[in-house]
């Protein structure tokens, strides 16, 4: 529990999104737990903070969701990703690509030129 | 696009419908998540308890989660501020009292603001009615003996000739006529105007036509422009009357056009004459430089100031001067602008009332914060309990907030009802001298400043309170008993606001009580006759008497025919009475021995009275003798003098047999043949002016007053005196029958008015103190009833807990009176005007109302002291 990073605002969107494009359907919970494994357990997510951010991007369409059976015979709310969706995906990835690049070079001059 | 969509989706959220449906599914949800991380966690082998108990710490609790999803599920602010509305409405609703006081109070206040302020804004603030109004500009002659006067006709003339900054400049001239038709007589406000004055003042006819420059002159055209008011009134808005012959003072006119509705300038006039004049009249006027009868008014070019304007008539004056310095010298025109003209004067005494309705609502203000602060302390526990189970502390502040914003909206709700209410009697005791009258009444921008004052009353506080809820500590509001320590936790502040509205009470009140004074003393000032038992009556010669033979044997017909009436004591006539302020006389007259430079003429009041006057009025003769009925001719006539005329012209000498001239008539010289009592001519509140009587008999004017003395009850011999005025000419228009005492009484309305005003904020001012007082202590007493009840317990006597609690009022008073003392003193300047015989610091006024601000406290701090001595030690100790 030391050295967890919390998740900042605005990078749990993208997250759950990328979550969803790689997982396929899934519900809260274990949208929740993939992004703690994912991130190597560095990442300690607020559980609850995680509603609000689902809510979110329904609202905007990105996601959908329905009631569905877990695979051991619990009932919980199913995300996945829309089509919209997965369009922003891919335009968030791009900015965030280039905005840790931009990053990275200011980080690390030497290595340029 | 995103952004619109969740926006819609959060909107949608906010219906009703549909709120328990996704709250239950977020409850699922929320419920589903737990189960899947217990189970986890069970598999990785906690026991069930530990196992639900970190899955609940994962998750950060769920109503928290909950109430989160909810400020995201719909538009959190929108919803909450109709949450709040919807509570408050209802908080406000179960506290009736509470409530009714609050709003009272606060109607109270916006009611008095609102409607001073829609004096303020149809007469100050609102713009004259008349096109580009700010260029419209008086001007007015300053001669040496007298500021501000009139401007002789011949001086227009070579002002118009030779200005360079007005586009236009125009002359009027007012009078009272007798208007004549098949409806029989009408005494109305005339005025012969320059045809230049209507397309000035940007006014165009409604039917027919205005003047020509061609009827300015001798020989014009005898036409008439009706008021719209009049052609209404008087001819049932009938187009028909164009072209109709009317006499007017008996010379037929003709009427060529109505104006449109509203438009009186100058003054109150109802019937537009050219400016022609007679012909005799007009000549006479033409070069006649003495005569200052013309009221000019002009129209600033555009790009020139004031400032210019006042430059450039500074040169046309001197060169006028140097021109005929026998009348022009030292002379100057005085330029101001219409509206300041208008208005000027009445400005100071409406801010003035303006800054006392100010007062009330100041005080107001207080009692309500008091009120709020107070109640809000009543529910810390409310708060605590509401703060424990996950309301936010904004949230809290916001709700106290929404209430009090929902008390001062009610407030002004119903002080613009009361303002609405109140009206009509504001209207019916305002001083008919208040320019603008006709124009007062609440327009929106009236309205507006009544929403916008409750609404900064009801933010401005309401955050006090809130501010308290916001830091208060939960865990003490929680605790049983916690109205101990919790309790007021701002006692002070509330102190402060009662000490300051008591310092406001006081002002108001020392204000109302000087002004009672004042007017007291007013009504005790000798007038200088005797005004019981006296009915009067006006008439104006019309242009049928020519001579004065034929006014003098109308006079004494109808003199003769009165003095014969059963009950009946004396009969005269005079040109004007005292306290009549239109059509008042006055000019230069130089007395003998005194070298004949204008610059030494000394000014002095005319009225012409036939010799019963004196004896009418019982007007006292000092010295000499008053006039008989046929003596002198009409320039070299007998004069009386007043009192004051005499020992100011002739310190220390017999003024009999001196001599006087009048230097805007002619170079005879009149005999003083005696000395009468002064008389208050302007007002009961200025000193006695110098007066010459002249005789009617000699030189009459072109009007004339009765003056009839009863043996009783004057009022019934009203119609008497108007049919023996009718037995003689039924053509004239009788006009303010009135007694001498209603004259009297009705000179005193502006200090009426600004009495009954300043007494009725003054009453609200003190009562609404004396709520405040009441407030504070009851809720203090109410606080401290186990502390009471133990000291009753261990012996205290009942009266030494009153002596105590009156002692805390009284402390209060004599903190709120220190401030208040030091207050009126700092603006016992700008009400010193409105006084009479009294001064502002008066030593006894200050302690009358002192004593009454006391008197109210401690009454309002007995009734909750009376409760304290009244605890039950053994109910207050068992108390929780």
């Amino acid at each position: 529990m030391t050295d967890k990073k919390d998740v900042w605002q605005g990078t749990l969107a993208l997250m759950v999104l990328k979550t969803l494009q790689s997982m396929g359907p899934l519900h809260g919970y274990g949208i929740a737990r993939r992004i703690e494994q994912t991130s190597g357990d560095l990442l300690a997510v607020n559980y609850g903070t995680l509603y609000p951010a689902l809510l979110k991007l329904e609202q905007e369409g990105y996601v959908s969701s329905e009631w569905g059976v877990s695979d051991n015979n619990r009932k919980a709310k199913y995300y996945k990703l829309t089509r919209a969706g997965r369009k922003q995906l891919q335009t968030e990835e791009r900015e965030w690509e280039q905005t840790t690049e931009i990053l990275a070079r200011f980080l690390s001059p030497e290595r340029e030129s | 696009m995103p952004a619109l969509r969740s926006l819609f989706a959060r909107l949608a959220g906010l219906l009703p419908g549909r709120r328990r449906e996704r709250e239950r599914e977020l409850a699922d949800e929320l419920d589903s998540h737990l189960q899947l991380h217990t189970e986890e966690n069970l598999r990785r082998g906690m026991n069930s308890e530990e196992a639900r108990r970190q899955a609940l710490l994962k998750l950060g609790g769920v109503e928290q989660t909950k109430e989160i999803c909810r400020e995201r599920r719909s538009l959190p602010l929108l919803e909450t501020s109709l949450q709040d509305l919807r509570f408050g409405a209802r908080m406000l609703r179960k506290n009736i009292g509470f409530t009714t006081i609050a709003v009272l109070t606060l109607a109270l206040g916006i009611g008095a603001n609102t409607a001073i302020f829609s004096i303020i804004n149809s007469v100050l603030l609102r713009p004259l009615q008349y096109p580009d109004s700010g260029r419209l500009i008086r001007l007015y002659t300053d001669t040496p003996v007298e500021k501000g006067s009139d401007t002789t006709f011949a001086a227009f003339l070579d002002w118009r000739s030779r200005n360079r900054s007005f586009e236009s400049l125009a002359a009027t001239w007012q009078n009272d006529s007798n208007l004549y038709d098949t409806l029989g007589p009408e005494k109305i406000r005339s005025a012969n105007a320059t045809a230049g004055l209507f397309p000035m003042m940007g006014v165009r006819p409604v039917l027919g036509r205005l003047f020509r420059s061609t009827d300015d002159r001798v020989g014009y055209e005898h036409i008439v422009l009706l008021s719209y008011g009049i052609w209404q009134r008087r001819y049932g808005g009938d187009p028909a009357i164009l072209g109709k012959q009317i006499l007017v003072d008996s010379t037929p006119y003709q009427v060529a056009g109505v104006l449109p509705r509203g438009f009186h300038y100058p003054g109150k006039t109802d019937i537009w004459m050219p400016m022609g004049l007679g012909e005799e009249f007009l000549i006479s006027f033409h070069d006649n430089r003495r005569i200052h009868a013309m009221e000019v008014i002009g129209r600033l070019k555009p790009e020139i100031t004031l400032a210019h304007a006042k430059a450039d008539m500074a040169v046309v004056t001197d060169q006028l001067a140097q021109e005929y310095p026998a009348t022009d010298k030292d002379s100057h025109a005085d330029l101001i602008p219409l509206e300041e003209d208008m208005v000027g004067a009445s400005r100071q005494g409406l801010w003035i009332l303006m800054g006392a309705a100010g007062f009330v609502m100041l005080i107001g203000c207080a009692n309500l914060a008091s009120l709020l602060l107070s109640r809000g302390a009543g529910r810390l526990k409310e708060f605590a309990i509401r703060g424990a189970l996950g309301g936010n502390r904004t949230r809290l502040a916001r709700q106290l907030v929404t209430e009090s914003v929902l008390l001062a909206i009610a407030g002004g709700l119903a002080g613009i009802a009361l303002a609405y209410a109140t009206q009509a009697s504001i209207l019916a005791i305002i001083p008919s001298d208040l320019p603008r009258l006709d124009e007062i009444h609440l327009d929106g921008r009236v309205l507006g400043f009544a929403f916008v004052l409750s609404l900064l009353t009801g933010i401005g506080f309401g955050v006090a309170p809130a501010f308290q809820a916001a830091k208060s500590d939960l865990q003490s509001g929680l605790k049983p008993g916690g109205r101990d320590s919790g309790g007021d936790s701002n006692p002070r502040l509330r102190k402060l606001l009662i000490a300051g509205e008591i310092a406001c009470a006081f002002i108001l009140l020392l204000g109302a009580s000087l002004m009672m004074q004042s007017f007291l003393r007013l009504l005790q000032v000798r007038p200088g006759y005797t005004p019981q038992n006296v009915i009067t009556a006006s008439i104006g010669f019309p242009d049928s008497y020519q001579t004065s033979s034929q006014k003098v044997r109308f006079a004494k017909q109808v003199i003769e025919d009165m003095r014969g009436t059963p009950g009946v004591r004396d009969v005269a006539g005079t040109s004007l009475l005292p306290l009549v302020s239109f059509k008042r006389q006055s000019g230069p007259v130089q007395i003998d021995g005194e070298p004949a430079d204008r610059n030494h003429g000394r000014e002095s009041g005319f009225t012409v009275v036939t010799p019963g006057f004196f004896r009418a009025m019982q007007i006292p003769l000092v010295a000499g003798r008053t006039f008989n009925e046929t003596e002198g001719g009409p320039s070299s006539g007998p004069i009386v003098v007043s009192e004051t005329a005499a020992r100011n012209w002739w310190p220390g000498q017999d003024p009999l047999g001196k001599h006087v001239r009048f230097l805007w008539d002619g170079p005879e010289d009149r005999e003083v043949v005696g000395i009468v009592g002064d008389v208050k001519q302007a007002s009961l509140a200025l000193p006695s002016q110098p007066e010459i009587y002249l005789p009617f008999y000699n030189l009459p004017f072109s009007y004339i007053t009765f003056v009839v003395r009863t043996q009783q009850d004057p009022e019934s011999f009203g119609k008497t005196l108007a049919d023996a005025i009718h037995k003689v000419d039924d053509t004239l228009a009788v006009y303010d029958v009135q007694t001498l005492d209603r004259l009297i009484s009705d000179s005193l309305n502006p200090n009426r008015f600004y009495l009954r005003l300043f007494g009725a904020f003054g009453f609200v001012a003190v009562a609404l103190a004396a709520i405040g007082v009441y407030g504070l202590i009851s809720f203090g007493v109410g606080q401290r009833t186990r502390e009471f009840g133990i000291r009753l317990a261990i012996g205290a006597l009942p009266r030494e807990i009153l002596r105590m609690i009156l002692g805390q009022g009284l402390r209060l008073a004599l903190a709120g009176l220190a401030l208040g003392v030091l207050g009126s003193v700092a603006l016992s300047r700008l009400i010193a005007g409105f006084l009479f015989g009294v001064q502002p610091t008066d030593p006894f006024t200050l302690l009358v109302a002192a004593a009454i601000i006391v008197f109210c406290a401690l009454a309002a701090c007995y009734v909750p002291a009376r409760r304290a001595t009244r605890v039950d030690p053994m109910i207050a100790l068992r108390y929780e």
